[in-house]
């Protein structure tokens, strides 16, 4: 079978955009401007709780750049697995509030990648009207069943 | 609800169809991705799209090789099939309805009659004009009639590709056709214009979704969405540090092209062309020509099969980062009065109209 990605294709970019050294923990000249941007969104969450978010793909990133920016995060406590058409992982950086979303559709490509910066991203809470929606059914199961159903 | 009670808003659908909650919210974050939206907007796209009634939609097809609904069907953000079962009714298609000949004419007179003043009209090719636009016709019509009868209803135009946008490889030198984009020819009418040859597919379905739900996009001067026509390749490209650093390709397998080096002195046509080939890429997001060690042509803008004498010159350096040349090329040619055939005043004519909207949003001018 032939390759299906160009990631599955090895090859060799000599002399890339800028490197950032996760030894020594500096941050790359093209990170600056980002790493602000997330700074200045987590202060508006914890000062308003106005809630932010960056389109990792709108942002033209050698892969490089990408890779440093997770280093640069880092890894936080929790990681959250969606099953929703898709796999999405949404996990907390190392930084508390910043998110790193990946949404993949059914094929596993992956269609969003984002960083939400929220105490929770809005898709994993689940609404009142669901939770309405819930004990509605489950009443009515529970009614089928005193009146001589039988519950599965 | 019935079966036989069409299904109205996008809500029913989705409701009828047992989608939860988290997978319409992944499908408005991955929309809203797509169409380089701030994420916060994809709370905005749920709210609208499920209040949103489903708009009748008729494609037609003119004077084009079906490149550009090939490229739309291979779209799989959102793709084509969650589209028409959720989110439009397409309504006629000739070349995707399983009807043919009388039958399917009478669905587009049908879907015209019933939704008049609501549909929206996508339209692919250029149309002919010359010889009284004999050099299409459908069903005993020519392509200029069915496309002036279905656009009277039509509450606006998408133009798909290049050849119904800018006239395309139809409209190119010497033009035998007399074919002109649709903008000559319908002019009472909204249009957005998503060029490209073809243009990418999530940008032909993102488009339309933005319609569904929040209505017509922002537009450049050349009526292309500016979410994705806003930035040229140049400026979005991954061998931008290279050219910024004067490091380019001088050939296709010297030293530079085998390091990935910028392929401006190969003739790529990055910094004049506007689209989110950079960002969005192709094939499900595997790569874009640039990533494939080969300059961009330009596709997605005016003229590109005849400008600047090769896809493979190299763009002279003024132009970098300025207004691009196509309106100045059109004003030499009309003071000279190269206008000696009908065809050429018919492309001068064209021409000159993006030339004079450039004229009006240029600080330069």
């Amino acid at each position: 079978m032939s390759a299906r990605r160009l990631s599955d294709i090895s090859v060799r970019v000599e002399g890339g955009a800028s490197k950032t050294s996760s030894a020594t923990g500096t941050i790359g000249g093209g990170l600056i401007a980002i790493m602000r941007e997330i700074a200045e969104m987590l202060e508006r969450l914890a000062l308003y709780d106005e809630p932010g978010s960056i389109d990792l793909r709108t942002l033209p990133f050698s892969p490089t750049d990408y890779q440093s920016l997770r280093e640069a995060l880092g890894n936080g406590e929790v990681e959250i697995t969606l099953n929703v058409d898709g796999i999405s992982r949404l996990r907390e950086t190392g930084y508390a509030g910043v998110w790193w979303v990946e949404h993949r559709n059914p094929e596993d490509e992956l269609v969003a990648d984002l960083l939400e910066i929220i105490q929770i991203p809005e898709i994993v809470v689940t609404e009142n009207d669901e939770i309405a929606r819930s004990a509605s059914r489950l009443r009515e199961r529970l009614s089928i069943h005193t009146a001589g159903g039988i519950i599965q | 609800m019935t079966t036989a009670k069409r299904l109205e808003t996008i809500e029913d659908v989705l409701t009828a169809n047992g989608v939860s909650r988290r997978t319409f919210l992944k499908f408005c974050i991955t929309t809203a991705s797509f169409m380089a939206l701030a994420p916060s907007m994809s709370s905005v796209i749920a709210k609208e799209l499920l209040k949103a009634r489903r708009p009748s939609v008729i494609y037609l097809s003119f004077q084009e090789c079906t490149g550009c609904l090939e490229s739309l069907t291979r779209s799989y953000t959102p793709s084509i099939e969650n589209m028409i079962f959720n989110m439009i009714s397409l309504d006629y298609d000739d070349t995707l309805m399983a009807a043919a000949g009388k039958a399917s004419e009478d669905a587009l007179a049908t879907a015209i009659k019933e939704n008049y003043g609501h549909y929206l009209m996508v339209v692919d090719g250029s149309v002919p004009l010359g010889n009284g636009g004999v050099y299409n016709t459908q069903a005993g019509k020519s392509a200029v009639q069915i496309l002036t009868d279905s656009a009277k209803g039509a509450a606006a135009i998408v133009c798909v590709g290049t050849c119904s946008s800018f006239g395309g490889i139809p409209f190119a030198n010497p033009n035998p056709t007399g074919a002109v984009p649709i903008s000559e020819i319908i002019k009472d009418k909204p249009i957005i214009n998503v060029s490209g040859c073809p243009p990418i597919p999530a940008v032909i379905t993102s488009t339309l979704v933005h319609y569904v739900t929040l209505g017509i996009p922002a537009l450049d001067a050349h009526h292309r969405p500016l979410a994705f026509y806003g930035n040229t390749i140049h400026d979005r490209c991954y061998r931008r540090p290279f050219f910024d650093e004067g490091k380019f390709a001088k050939s296709f397998d010297d030293e530079g092209a085998r390091n990935g080096w910028c392929l401006y002195e190969l003739g790529c046509k990055g910094p004049t062309t506007y689209n989110a080939c950079a960002t969005v890429k192709w094939n499900e997001g595997t790569s874009f020509p640039i990533e494939s060690g080969h300059p961009c042509l330009g596709c997605s803008e005016p003229n590109f099969w005849d400008r600047n004498g090769s896809f493979y010159a190299p763009l002279a350096a003024g132009l970098i980062g300025s207004v691009e040349p196509i309106g100045e090329a059109a004003g030499v040619g009309a003071a000279v009065g190269i206008a000696a055939a009908a065809v050429s005043r018919l492309r001068s004519r064209s021409k000159a109209k993006p030339h004079e909207t450039e004229k009006q949003t240029s600080k330069e001018e």
